[in-house]
């Protein structure tokens, strides 16, 4: 049995020999390239920087064990040769060092920003109830008026500084850089993994419905929609530009892609509450005086609805009687077209090509036609009062100017 | 008299055109053999070197198997002189042959093994030389043969 095993161990060490000596140069070559392929893989496949220390050793590794073929590998290993080879190795490696330094710096970032999300969407929900309050409470009480603007500002600030923490994630998870490229897998999950961390979604969604809301329980000027329009436009840029990766990210992981699909409509909407914005503060300031217009969203639908109620009040005159007519007239002319519509709204609505000049004169027109149906008299008296004075003053200076020149002929 | 001298000076004149033109020296070894798969109509085929031939016949010459060529390699390598050097496993010769219009041309055939063929053949270049391994040995080869001194 001895005997045996020791025959048997001489054969194997003398095939071993005999292997390491009958090594070939195709196979030396073959050999390293195979090495080279199995560092690009573990390069690529690494799930941790440590694994990459372990690569960075291998490589040294390779470079040490072939450096006697150097001469060999030079003329075989074309286009490439020794020291390029191994040189492509090490760049790949610290390109994706690179990769996990900027997900490390990302997980810290990520879990930082998580803590402002919370607390800031706490703050938010606490002032739009406020808000919403303070909204009512100052129909009745005018000193609530200016708690209530102080609370506007606030919730204006922070629902920003919310809206600018989502963008910061989505550019953390995304960076513009990489948006056009292919992440790798672990890439991937990486994403997946830091935006399910921070409720990245739902985050997104929060800011915009609580923008709508924002839109919908407060009174805003041109100044503020311009400001809302511009936060708009960014954040959806942001979506347009990363959130079709997030999309392919998520359903590739087998996640829910419903939540994202209504990210999309909760845009739209946003955008649209935007623009309806004016029309519905206009309508606003009209029923403030029991001037109720029907809706409009255009500044065609906005001219239509203006010269309706301008022709009906007109018809109305002598059923309402003149001094309720022109009270109307007042409340519709004088407290709110002059000094809210037409000074604040329009030069407003003309520069963002919502409303044309031409629409603005036929209501202007229209008005002078209502002004000149309610005070028709007043005008007309006064001009045959000063004609007949004009001929009564004539006629008795012509008649004491005659006697004279006869008495001289 | 002035024939000849016609003749003489027209020969002169004529020589040079006649003579070919030699680019010298010229070294056309690859550094390391390519093993090469046939492929389904006997076609081989060299990325690197850019050259292909249908290696059918060779494998008739070699087995007397019109079909021989099935799922075998070839190892190939061209020597500093030009020659390529050609065998397989299982190959009792290496073949020699020499670019020559358009096809691949027997310069020689050499006898490596009368009895069984050769196994895990490789060849590596060691100019002027080809190094042929086989079965734990090593030979060197020129387009004439082994080099002498060189056992089988």
């Amino acid at each position: 049995m001895k005997m045996n095993i020791f025959f048997t161990s001489i054969i194997l060490i003398t095939f071993l020999i005999s292997q390491s000596f009958a090594q070939q140069d195709y196979q030396i070559v073959q050999n390293f390239k195979d090495k080279q392929q199995q560092i690009e893989n573990s390069i690529r496949d690494a799930d941790s920087l440590a694994q990459l220390d372990q690569v960075a050793s291998d490589i040294e590794k390779l470079k040490d064990d072939y450096t006697q073929y150097k001469n060999l590998l030079d003329k075989s290993l074309y286009p490439d040769d020794f020291n390029s080879s191994i040189d492509k190795l090490s760049n790949q490696l610290s390109l994706r060092k690179g990769d996990f330094t900027q997900i490390n710096v990302l997980q810290t970032q990520v879990v930082e920003l998580k803590d402002q999300f919370d607390q800031l969407n706490q703050r938010n929900n606490e002032l739009l109830n406020q808000v919403a309050q303070l909204e009512e409470q100052s129909k009745k009480d005018k000193q609530k008026i200016a708690q209530l603007e102080r609370s506007i500002a606030e919730l204006q600030t922070s629902i920003k500084k919310r809206d600018k923490l989502v963008m910061t994630i989505i550019d953390s998870l995304i960076p513009a850089s990489s948006r056009f490229e292919n992440l790798s897998p672990e890439q991937k999950q990486k994403v997946l993994s830091e935006a399910k961390k921070v409720n990245l979604i739902s985050n997104i969604l929060k800011s915009i419905q609580d923008n709508i809301k924002f839109i919908e329980i407060t009174k805003l000027n041109p100044n503020d929609i311009d400001q809302m329009k511009k936060q708009e436009e960014d954040f959806a840029k942001m979506w347009r530009n990363a959130g079709p990766k997030i999309i392919d990210i998520y359903s590739e992981k087998g996640e829910n892609v419903n939540h994202l699909k209504e990210i999309d409509s909760a845009f739209t909407e946003w955008h649209n509450a935007i623009n309806d914005e004016p029309w519905n503060t206009i309508r606003e300031d009209y029923s403030k005086y029991n001037i109720n217009l029907p809706e409009f969203k255009s500044g065609t639908q906005f001219m239509q609805t203006m010269d309706s109620y301008i022709d009906d009040q007109i018809k109305n005159i002598p059923i309402k009687g003149n001094e309720e007519a022109e009270q109307e007239y007042k409340y519709f002319v004088d407290t709110v077209w002059f000094p809210q519509v037409k000074s604040t709204w329009i030069p407003y609505l003309v520069d963002n090509k919502m409303f044309k000049e031409d629409q603005k004169d036929s209501i202007e027109n229209k008005i002078t036609k209502w002004n000149d149906e309610i005070h028709p008299s007043k005008f007309n008296w006064l001009y045959i009062i000063i004609g007949l004075l004009v001929i009564v003053v004539a006629f008795l200076l012509l008649r004491k100017r005659s006697p004279k020149e006869e008495s001289s002929v | 008299m002035n024939f000849i001298k016609y003749v003489m000076l027209l020969s002169i004149l004529l020589l040079p055109a006649c003579s070919t033109l030699i680019l010298q020296p010229a070294d056309f070894a690859w550094p390391i053999e390519s093993v090469l798969k046939v492929g389904k109509n006997g076609l081989v085929q060299e990325q690197r070197f850019s050259i292909s031939f249908n290696a059918k016949n060779l494998f008739f010459q070699e087995t007397g198997d019109s079909l021989g060529y099935q799922n075998k390699e070839l190892h190939l390598i061209r020597s500093t002189k030009g020659y390529y050097f050609i065998t397989a496993n299982n190959f009792k010769n290496v073949y020699v042959f020499n670019a020559d219009d358009g096809t691949l041309k027997l310069n020689n055939k050499i006898e490596i093994s009368d009895s069984t063929g050769i196994e895990n053949p490789a060849f590596n270049q060691r100019s002027p030389y080809i190094e042929l391994s086989y079965n734990n040995k090593k030979i060197n080869l020129t387009n004439e043969g082994i080099k002498e001194g060189d056992e089988k």
